[in-house]
């Protein structure tokens, strides 16, 4: 009798190495335990079953053992197995089956940990704040933003998602904050997805955005603490199973300026390390172009001495301006992208080779000038300063854009290509919130709380886009 | 799609700058306008950078020369002698020589006025003795100095600081020259008499002439320039050295705040000049105490006095000369139009009637009180 359903399930797991099958006798009966030896973790079957039925006294059933076991296992981890595929599910979730001769079986979960602990934040880098982050275990992660907001207005919404995959994805927002139709909006978009595998949360983020932009409209984030400050905003986060990066929504165009950091540090130094990087975004964008415009059209706008500089180090060298911006620029992007790819080992033998021999060099050898390197690592050196790789990258685009009108039409080129940018950016939203809250639509009081940043006990108010119950923070 | 064709096409429209690599550009910063044999004689003063070698660049002055029938046909004619386009976009002098002066000064406006690529925010110098080339030739002792560089600087301190002559810039001289009822003022140069025994310094600017009727007044002495000057509130600190008791002092003019205007009451011109000025004490050879009421007064109302002469001076000179610097006639043309052809012309300065108050306070007398003589 066993030994047929032993049959069966080897059969229709296709003899899959990794599915044990333990026979074990107690008073002449036998019972069957299954499990999968990669998931499961030895010492819980040891702990809440062998040891557990070795000094069992009454009649063995199926009932007798179900009973015994709930009373005597701390975990309420005991659970039904409602038919044949809820067992294959079982087996592949880390659960072992206990299968009886007569009676339905039952499954205790005896999951084995495969992630890796909780670690720094990777790409969120900060030097003061909490230095947690999430990892790829879905019920850390929800621990993680658990420990921090210990209300029970905090509602996790589970989905499962993917057909083949079944990954769980969890809507978390603050009932008594988030506004209702944004919720609704959000668990319309996930059930409505079809797709065999959900792989990272990234796959989520692009089937449910509004406008496929380089800029990002949904914003990821690694540190819980940045998660739980958004949700406290009135946002929603989008978590899924096996990813270490929450979906921030909605996410503004502002946001995309503020560093983790910044909520750690006295409101007059990061007011004036956010202005550095609204600069440094106007650099990231402009400076090539505006290099190429001054010294092919607009040449009149430098004054005399920079302008003879310039022209002594453009002396000699063969390619137009724009030649040697674009080449410089995709001997950066090669640099940076061999530079993310490699073994940390090698990291330094790019940057040498990077910085010696493609930039010196190429100097000497005259084939660019020194002041075109000088232009575009300041330009990328400054887009590198966005923690977000979405925003690098959407920077890089439209750096090129630019200096492409720039050799068209000089500095006119340059602010139709600014006009466009801005035309762009105004035109997208992120859930049906514009993009540039809280410039477009203007908001002052806002616009003010995130140019520059404010006393915490000042900025008291939450954005009225966001919520529509609790305006003031600290009255809930 | 449609509408960011269109936009897109329109930059093309709009802009009327040409594609122009900077090395192919010869940047001139000054230039000189010469008239020989009918002919318009250029000097452009190139601003020519060698190539960068062990990080070191050596600048040099070179002055192409060209001429033609008129100035922009001079100007392409550069092309047939230079490898380099020449560029104005950084003209900051524009110096014109004796012949020009004499005889086609208004010819020479027109294409400055008309190209766009010239700027007009250069400096003008007019010379009356020597040609533009002489000036604009880089000293021997310094082959490699910029002859505009120094002369721009020269031009800027002494307005600031001497107050007898004016930085005016071409578009305002050519503003005041084409407007009715004023006559533009331009600061002369010449070359140094003796210049081996003078090696620092080869040209002067000295004095502001008059430009009317496309010809050359007599210049102004450094009197009736530091009365316009301060009419036109012009210059930062100048020295002045009005006597007392018969002995000079030096006291310094700050900041002048003048207001001039223009009233025709019962057929009477009257003109209105007030001048706020703040001085301070700068020589004294006297052993007198400038911080008694008394003698501050009296140093006070010397200063005035001074002042008032300088005016009066500048006043006497437009009546001599018939012209009209301070703009008196522009100013009737704006607010009593209707009356402007009347007083056109006559000469205004013998017919006004000047109302001239100074108000100056002293109240700074350097380091030590009494004179040290």
């Amino acid at each position: 009798m066993i030994d047929k359903k032993i049959e069966t399930i080897k059969k229709d797991f296709k003899n899959s190495p990794d599915i044990i099958f333990r026979k074990i006798k107690i008073k002449n009966k036998e019972l069957l335990l299954v499990f999968n030896a990669s998931l499961t973790r030895s010492d819980n079957i040891n702990d809440f079953i062998l040891k557990k039925l070795t000094n069992f006294d009454k009649k063995i059933t199926r009932d007798n053992i179900y009973n015994h076991l709930q009373n005597v296992i701390p975990e309420n981890i005991l659970t039904d197995v409602k038919d044949k595929n809820d067992l294959y599910t079982k087996i592949n979730s880390g659960f072992t089956i206990v299968i009886f001769e007569n009676g339905a079986p039952f499954a205790i979960e005896t999951k084995e940990d495969l992630s890796r602990g909780v670690s720094e934040p990777l790409t969120e880098k900060s030097i003061s704040g909490p230095k947690d982050a999430f990892t790829e275990n879905y019920q850390t992660n929800i621990g993680l933003i658990r420990k921090r907001i210990k209300t029970n207005n905090l509602v996790i919404e589970e989905q499962t998602v993917g057909k083949q995959t079944k990954t769980k994805v969890a809507i978390f927002y603050m009932d008594n904050i988030a506004k209702k139709s944004l919720v609704d909006d959000i668990k319309n978009r996930i059930e409505k997805i079809d797709i065999d595998g959900i792989l990272d949360s990234t796959y989520i983020k692009e089937i449910i955005e509004d406008d496929h932009s380089a800029f990002p409209t949904i914003e990821t984030t690694e540190r819980p603490d940045n998660a739980s400050l958004y949700l406290l905003d009135g946002k929603v986060c989008i978590m899924v199973e096996n990813s270490p990066f929450l979906l921030v929504i909605p996410t503004f165009f502002s946001d995309l300026f503020h560093a983790s950091e910044d909520h750690y540090q006295s409101h007059i130094n990061v007011s004036f390390t956010r202005i550095i990087r609204y600069i440094a975004f106007a650099f990231a964008i402009f400076l090539p172009a505006f290099y190429i415009a001054v010294t092919t059209y607009n040449h009149e706008t430098i004054p005399v001495t920079l302008l003879t500089n310039f022209e002594a180090q453009r002396e000699g060298v063969p390619f137009p301006a724009i030649v040697e911006a674009l080449g410089l620029t995709l001997v950066f992007e090669i640099l940076r992208e061999s530079d993310i790819r490699m073994p940390h080992l090698s990291g330094t033998a790019i940057s040498i080779l990077g910085a010696i021999v493609l930039g010196d060099a190429a100097v000497a050898a005259g084939i660019v000038s020194p002041i075109m390197v000088i232009v575009i690592a300041l330009s990328s050196i400054c887009s590198l300063m966005f923690s977000h790789i979405g925003m690098v990258n959407a920077i890089r685009l439209w750096r090129i854009i630019f200096m492409i009108f720039a050799t068209l039409a000089g500095i006119i080129g340059i602010f139709f290509a600014l006009f466009l940018l801005i035309a762009h950016l105004s035109n997208l939203k992120s859930f049906g919130k514009p993009y540039m809250y809280p410039l477009i639509p203007l908001n002052k009081k806002f616009l003010k709380g995130v140019i520059v940043k404010e006393k915490i006990e000042n900025d008291n108010k939450r954005m009225p886009i966001l919520t529509n119950k609790n305006y003031t923070r600290s009255r809930l | 799609m449609k509408k960011i064709i269109i936009l897109f096409t329109t930059i093309f429209l709009l802009s009327g700058c040409s594609y122009m690599d900077l090395e192919d550009l010869a940047i001139i910063s000054a230039i000189g306008v010469d008239y020989d044999n009918d002919k318009f004689k250029l000097s452009a003063q190139v601003m020519d950078t060698g190539q960068v070698e062990n990080g070191s660049m050596e600048e040099k002055s070179i002055i192409y020369e060209s001429e033609g029938e008129t100035i922009a046909k001079a100007i392409r004619n550069f092309s047939e002698k230079y490898p380099k386009n020449v560029y104005f976009g950084h003209l900051e002098v524009t110096v014109l020589g004796k012949d020009i002066v004499k005889n086609k000064i208004s010819d020479t406006f027109d294409y400055f006025m008309r190209s766009p690529e010239v700027r007009s925010s250069g400096f003008i110098l007019i010379s009356e003795e020597d040609t533009a080339r002489k000036i604009l030739e880089p000293q021997n002792e310094k082959p490699n100095s910029f002859a505009s560089e120094q002369l721009k600087s020269s031009l800027e301190g002494a307005t600031k600081r001497n107050g007898s002559v004016n930085d005016i810039t071409f578009e305002e001289f050519l503003s005041n020259y084409l407007q009715k009822g004023i006559d533009p003022v331009v600061p002369l140069i010449k070359l140094n008499e003796n210049q081996s025994e003078n090696k620092s310094s080869k040209t002067t600017i000295e004095n502001l002439a008059v430009v009317k009727n496309n010809s050359i007044k007599k210049s102004l002495n450094d009197e009736q320039s530091i009365a316009y000057n301060t009419i036109n509130n012009k210059y930062y600190d100048i020295v002045i050295t009005p006597k007392h008791d018969g002995k000079p002092f030096g006291a310094l003019l700050l900041n002048p705040k003048s207001k001039m205007d223009v009233k025709i009451e019962n057929n009477k011109l009257n003109v209105n000049i007030k001048i706020k000025v703040e001085t301070k004490l700068n020589e004294l050879d006297e052993k007198i105490d400038p911080t008694n009421p008394k003698i501050r007064n009296s140093l006070n109302s010397e200063i005035k006095g001074e002042l008032k002469k300088y005016i009066k001076s500048l006043i006497n000179y437009c009546k001599d000369e018939d012209v009209d610097v301070l703009g008196i006639g522009n100013m009737i043309y704006k607010n009593y139009y209707k009356d402007y052809d009347k007083y056109k012309d006559k000469n205004l300065y013998d017919i006004a009637n000047f109302n001239i108050s100074i108000d100056s306070k002293m109240y700074r007398f350097g380091k030590i009180r009494k004179g040290a003589a």
